[in-house]
């Protein structure tokens, strides 16, 4: 069985996001994936996306690479970048049962990451570090087998 | 993102449309930081039209939230959540410390 692969490379900044998005859901349209969830994913990545900008570039931006591709059923998102490493063992997983007036105001952007994927694996080297996100049984039923040609953006 | 406000007897309406990504959700924090700095701390967003909203957007409503609550001076009180933006905020727990409404007129109507 073949599989769908799409790639987007930028100097990623906040001012991006829309191409970023509209990348994301390009990919998804053309991987032939669940409609329903091109929101969750579209979600996923710009939470992804912002991370890497703001923690690893400091808010200025710096060289992002996205990449979509299926395996069977799945897809696997995976974003690289070449800024500051960050664990996310270090950031504190927010308590959603604390009243809001007591919450911080930030925070949330790696709980819905998690809540949305169902995996999502850090890793961290001199060459970069890379974020891969799996969303499980994305593709719908009937397409799984006919993949469409790969596309490259950027 | 457009974003627009009507001024009622017991509250400020603001009535937001489009996608709040992290690119526009600064601007979605300045306007509503406009509303607040003019004294107006009791709103009603209406999120009808908001079809997309990310983490930086819910930074912005929650950081509204606190300066309206603040004194018991006011509150951010929501109408018409999508289904999308609905599932954002259960995910987060904030649908469980704003106020929804099914409409507009009684969201209004609860202040």
């Amino acid at each position: 069985m073949g599989s769908f692969q799409s790639e987007l490379s930028l100097i990623g900044t906040f001012a991006d996001m829309p191409e970023i998005l509209a990348f994301v859901t390009q990919a998804c349209e053309q991987a032939r994936l669940n409609p329903a969830l091109y929101f969750d994913l579209q979600l996923a990545v710009e939470e992804a996306c912002a991370n890497v900008i703001e923690h690893a570039y400091g808010g200025r931006g710096g060289d992002l690479r996205i990449r979509f591709e299926t395996q069977a059923r799945d897809i696997i998102i995976t974003l690289q970048d070449h800024g500051r490493a960050f664990d996310p063992d270090r950031v504190a997983a927010p308590n959603l049962n604390r009243p809001l007036a007591k919450r911080p105001i930030g925070g949330l952007g790696l709980h819905l990451m998690y809540q949305l994927m169902d995996e999502i694996r850090f890793a961290f080297s001199d060459s970069g570090n890379t974020l891969v996100m799996v969303k499980r049984s994305a593709v719908l039923e009937d397409h799984a087998e006919s993949p469409p040609a790969e596309v490259v953006h950027g | 993102m457009d974003f627009s406000t009507v001024e009622t007897k017991r509250c400020t309406l603001v009535r937001v449309s489009g996608r709040i990504d992290g690119s526009v959700a600064p601007d979605f924090g300045t306007s509503l930081r406009e509303v607040t700095d003019s004294g107006r701390y009791k709103l009603v967003i209406n999120l009808k039209d908001v079809n997309y909203t990310s983490s930086a957007a819910l930074r912005e409503l929650i950081s509204a939230w606190k300066t309206c609550r603040r004194w018991n001076r006011g509150d951010v009180r929501l109408a018409e959540v999508n289904p999308n933006i609905k599932k954002v905020l259960d995910l987060t727990g904030l649908s469980t410390q704003f106020m929804m409404f099914d409409t507009e007129a009684e969201a209004v109507g609860s202040y």
